[in-house]
């Protein structure tokens, strides 16, 4: 197993220095000038080369990567182009928002797509599971910014229980935050709500044929005991292993989500900062989500390990 | 009267046989027809639509379902029939065109890892790591951005982002396949690298290949109206399902039919090809049939 760890671990810091290179090549393939950007169209000749040198845009292009990956070993992101302040600052203020969204999204996902996926095979070939699975089935297949315009549509502009957009802090006001972020942690949620019920209902249906389970019931168990405390365990593996892949996609929702619920998170300062070739931020915020899904990533296959013991022994 | 029972060959056998198991349930000819019905849209378009999808009529715009426009028309007075029509040809073509790119390009990558392995393996698994790491949202946004606006590079960049996901699933295939006798006769007998790979190895990727493709079908619709939505799609006026939802917003207080209608469409096709991909997998790999 610790052998194992080492290796995973070796191979996720290559992944995360490919990202690195990756994101940088990309970035700078990029057309157009991000200070001319900045400045717009009426910055004279001097005013791009002061700027451009106050950024180190002039420096070839090895120098430039190697400083900012000799800046992350010294937690300095570089500063942003457009926002004229520390990336790492305007990374902390916009954490929180999406945080805020995230979270409970994958949290919601995570419990009631669990809940459905057991009660669905539970009730296998009855009505009741063919509901659930076509709901999840629809769910998988809408657009999550379609959706968000229907909840807009029906709980902001029709029955006025909501607000359209905006983002208010917990500081500022309690009730004021929950009220705008209901609905964009609906929205985030419901793609994953929807595989997840699918995936339990599906790795449910696999485990309750097997052998063991077949004895639990012929032993007497109540059925609850036989489907939470003897299936469902051993269902949740390959739930588990989705949860890594669940991290990169909420996060990659939050662009969509964010933009739609005009909320100051990390989606969309990405967004922002890629139309302006906003370089710092763009390495830095991407750098940030690939480390965060590859550590998600490697916690879940040395969780997995320590769940299921016939990976381990193997 | 003696009726002779029709002898079918192996061949004819596994076909019915798998026709049978596909078309089992009723979800899957459902979404089977609502995917011909889009395919026959998409095609005849101009015979079908009953307007020009860019035709502008200043006169009766915003309009709600009427005789004359069963959608209705939207803030330039175009048609959406014809618009969902004509832009399904465009969401068509971004999921089949940005399938095959990302299918081919993912494919050789995989079973080149896969049957060469050491380095190689390494090398390319590495890099099909660090772009899955990358959520396909943003990936798409970054190639969006480089690549610029238009139908050829949505599909282009549609194609990249999904491609490691049949690099790693090519590459499974090969590693389990390589270890077989017949491949290790066919290297005993002379074969290359080269043909050992392409004859006796890449045969046996394709049946999964083809199923991740159909549910990726959908995935590829999905990005291109996400990314259409966020200002990277096709250029307009080219009618998109994804920019015609995105344009709806505006009007979404007042004329919400003008956003919802190319949704449905959205949720119509993207489900479709998901049922019809599950009862491929189901239909490829028996253990798994009647479990859903």
């Amino acid at each position: 197993m610790g052998s194992y760890v080492l290796k995973r671990l070796a191979q996720s810091l290559i992944v995360v220095v490919i990202v690195t290179v990756l994101v940088f090549g990309l970035m700078h393939l990029l057309p157009g000038d991000p200070i001319q950007i900045y400045l717009g169209d009426t910055a004279t000749p001097e005013q791009i080369s002061y700027y451009t040198q106050m950024f180190g845009l002039d420096q070839p292009l090895y120098v430039q990567y190697f400083k900012w990956i000799s800046g992350l070993f010294h937690g300095e992101m570089g500063r942003s182009i457009t926002y004229s302040i520390d990336v790492s600052e305007l990374l902390i203020k916009r954490v929180a928002c999406t945080l805020s969204v995230t979270l409970p999204a994958f949290l919601l996902a995570l419990a009631i797509g669990i809940v459905l996926g057991v009660v669905s095979s539970t009730h296998r070939g009855k009505k009741l599971d063919s509901i659930l699975t076509s709901i999840a089935n629809i769910g998988i297949a809408t657009p999550t910014f379609w959706v968000g315009m229907i909840l807009v549509y029906v709980f902001a502009l029709k029955l006025n229980w909501l607000p359209v957009q905006g983002y208010v802090s917990f500081a500022e006001s309690p009730i004021g935050y929950l009220r705008c972020l209901i609905m964009p942690v609906i929205v985030l949620s419901l793609g994953h709500l929807a595989s997840t019920t699918r995936q339990t209902r599906s790795a449910m249906l696999e485990v309750v044929s097997q052998d063991y389970i077949r004895t639990a019931r012929a032993k007497g168990l109540p059925e609850h005991r036989v489907v939470y405390r003897h299936a469902l365990r051993n269902a949740l593996i390959p739930v588990v292993t989705m949860l890594g892949g669940a991290i990169g996609g909420l996060i990659g929702g939050t662009v969509v989500i964010e933009n739609l619920f005009n909320i100051p998170g990390v989606g969309s300062l990405m967004m922002t900062a890629i139309t302006n070739k906003d370089y710092m931020v763009v390495q830095n915020v991407t750098f940030v989500i690939a480390v965060a899904v590859v550590v998600c990533n490697l916690l879940v296959d040395i969780l997995y390990g320590y769940i299921d013991p016939r990976i381990r022994v193997n | 009267m003696n009726k002779e029972k029709k002898v079918l060959t192996p061949a004819a056998e596994r076909r019915k046989e798998f026709g049978k198991a596909f078309f089992e349930r009723k979800t899957v000819r459902a979404g089977f027809a609502i995917i011909l019905i889009m395919v026959f849209s998409a095609i005849f378009a101009p015979l079908v639509a009953p307007y020009d999808p860019n035709q502008q009529d200043l006169l009766n715009m915003l309009k709600g379902p009427s005789l004359a426009h069963i959608f209705g028309t939207d803030a330039l007075g175009r048609d959406l029939l014809s618009r969902i029509i004509y832009g399904a040809r465009a969401s068509l073509s971004v999921g089949l065109v940005s399938t095959l790119i990302a299918g081919s390009i993912g494919i050789t990558l995989g079973l080149t890892a896969g049957y060469l392995g050491k380095w190689v393996d390494a090398v390319i698994m590495r890099i099909m790591d660090a772009m899955m790491s990358i959520p396909v949202i943003i990936l798409a946004l970054f190639l969006g951005s480089i690549l610029g606006k238009g139908l050829g590079n949505i599909m282009l960049c549609i194609g990249i982002v999904m491609m490691p996901g049949y690099a790693r699933m090519t590459r499974g295939q090969v590693l389990a396949v390589k270890q077989l006798d017949y491949v290790t006769a066919g290297k005993i007998g002379g074969a290359t690298r080269a043909k050992n790979a392409l004859k006796h190895i890449l045969p046996n990727c394709i049946a999964p290949n083809l199923v991740l493709a159909t549910m990726n079908l959908g995935t590829a619709i999905m990005v291109e109206a996400g990314l259409s939505y966020l200002g990277m799609g096709i250029n307009p006026p080219t009618a998109s399902w994804g920019s015609m939802v995105s344009d709806g917003y505006r009007y979404l207080s007042n004329q919400p039919h003008i956003a919802i209608i190319p949704g449905i469409f959205i949720i119509l096709t993207v489900w479709s090809f998901n049922v019809c991909g599950d009862a491929l997998r189901d239909a490829t790999d028996p253990r798994l049939r009647g479990t859903r």
